[in-house]
């Protein structure tokens, strides 16, 4: 099973809020800003694997890269093979 | 114990500062002629810990360090118990409690909440906080980042080791933002200690020419289990380092170094005996005796204890392969209870049993799940589940607040009618 960007931004903001933080109307906004968390982008991970059934491979060059909640959608999105809608 | 009064540390403020001059600023600052008794220093960062640290040292103090942050009921009442009265270091402010014990000059605790959860003072002295003399001396001068804990026993190791090695200079760490803290100190870091998990983040959030850049030669692992691929990924990085993953605990003290890059350590550490630690295993499970451990703090340094970490032996290694029972979940180097968890997820009046385990998952290593019974239908899922993170987030610290949640019709019994 594969899974759309609006899914992962859904997954995303779904975190966010049960936290009590806002959810992401704008993706281009940094991680930190969203208040985005190494336990959120955790919980993300897992959610994701749920939905696809599977371990999602985790690059640390890539990982690297994300600074905006699009890099983390960018990220799930190529991590478990989503297509692009 | 005499210290090393010109080594240096680096403040938050990014400047450094020897000891000799963080000692004067502390006489300067505190009142000692209040401080009899047992001190707990109640500090808001790592520079005020260790001007704590050196000015109870000097002054024989008996003493230990709490960050504010970590200052909840339990953490009080267990000082109070161990009649302890608590000094506030930024407000210089004395909090007597009526209840004392005998003084102990140069007996240090360091409050852990072991692998039960509770709040308890582990009784050290400065001789076993200093684990390095065991080891050869070291000849180079090193500057190392310490990012652990303030308080805690790994942070006490690094702490002694500026203290009392030559040429050995400490970073504090500004633990609201470690990744940036270590970024703006990676040109000057020259060694580190740290827990597996932290090198995945620094790994994950700093760029390959910053992280090829850091001048390190010495790196030193705990807290984990390490494995083979951190071990790899760090001696690509870093080929000249001196690479070492430690198994150390609170209570265990300082056990076993490992310094061939492989995980696991040599079988032959087994049995034989060392000068300060000796290991052996028994059905499975690691035992340590250790002149370094809470056990030879109190005058018992022949007493083996049973680390309840399971290991396997294959071949000419032994592994470790996580706790007896699931006591403990490490999330990204902090621990989560299970059974403190499910103890809170039980007062909710609409929950009738609760199971929490750990999952693997990426940046943080696990993170708790929870499995639940209703007392009665629930609501949506998801509503449900809000409410009880957030029931949860007022009697837990956000890490060990389950974050994938299932919710069962019935109570899964087995054969031996438990769950």
């Amino acid at each position: 099973m594969k899974i759309q960007r609006d899914e992962i931004l859904s997954l995303i903001n779904q975190v966010l809020q049960k936290n009590d933080k806002p959810p992401v109307k704008d993706d281009t906004i940094g991680v930190r800003d969203a208040g985005f968390r190494s336990l959120d982008f955790s919980e993300v991970a897992l959610r994701v694997e749920d939905l696809v059934d599977r371990e999602l491979p985790f690059e640390a060059a890539t990982m690297r890269r994300i600074a905006t909640i699009k890099d983390v959608v960018d990220f799930f999105e190529q991590a478990a093979g989503a297509d692009v809608v | 114990m005499s210290y090393k009064q010109f080594n240096r540390i680096r403040g938050l403020d990014g400047c450094d500062a020897s000891w000799a001059q963080t000692l004067s600023r502390s006489e300067t600052h505190v009142d000692l002629q209040g401080l009899a008794g047992r001190i707990a220093f109640v500090v808001d960062n790592a520079d005020e810990a260790v001007a704590a640290v050196v000015l109870g040292l000097r002054h024989h103090l008996d003493m230990g360090i709490v960050t504010r942050d970590r200052l909840t009921d339990a953490v009080r009442t267990a000082l109070y118990q161990a009649g302890a009265h608590l000094f506030d270091f930024s407000q210089r402010v004395l909090d007597k409690v009526p209840l004392t014990t005998a003084h102990q000059p140069g007996r240090v605790f360091v409050l852990t909440s072991g692998t039960t959860g509770a709040a308890k003072l582990v009784d050290h002295t400065w001789q076993t906080l200093n684990t390095r003399p065991r080891e050869k001396a070291l000849v180079e001068e090193e500057t190392w980042f310490v990012p652990y804990q303030v308080g805690s026993y790994a942070w006490y190791q690094m702490i002694c080791l500026g203290l009392f090695q030559n040429g050995q200079h400490i970073i504090n760490a500004d633990a609201n933002d470690l990744v940036s803290s270590f970024t703006r100190n990676a040109s000057s870091i020259t060694a580190m200690s740290s827990t597996p998990t932290f090198w995945r983040v620094i790994n994950m959030s700093v760029d390959e020419a910053t992280l090829r850049s850091i001048p390190i030669r010495s790196i030193s692992l705990g807290g984990e289990i390490v494995d083979q691929a951190l071990l790899d990924r760090l001696g690509s990085l870093y080929p000249e380092a001196d690479i070492r993953h430690i198994y150390a605990s609170t209570e265990a003290g300082a056990a076993i170094v490992v310094k061939d890059r492989r995980a696991g350590f040599p079988k032959a550490f087994l049995d034989r005996p060392q000068r300060s630690a000796s290991i052996r295993v028994a059905d499975g499970r690691l035992f340590v005796q250790s002149r370094f451990s809470h056990a030879a703090a109190c005058g018992r340094a022949d007493q083996w204890l049973d680390t309840g970490d399971l290991v396997e032996v294959v071949d000419d290694r032994v592994y470790f392969r996580g706790r007896d029972k699931e006591t403990v979940i490490n999330v990204g180097g902090m621990k989560a209870f299970p059974t403190e968890i499910e103890a809170h997820l039980l007062e909710h009046p609409d929950v009738l049993w609760a199971h929490v385990k750990a999952r693997r998952a990426p940046l943080v290593g696990a993170l708790p799940t929870a499995s639940l019974v209703f007392a009665r239908p629930i609501r949506k899922p998801e509503e449900v589940e809000a409410e009880l993170s957030k029931f949860l987030r007022n009697r837990l610290p956000s890490h060990a607040v389950p974050r994938v949640w299932e919710f069962l019709d019935a109570i899964p019994v087995k054969a031996s009618l438990k769950s």
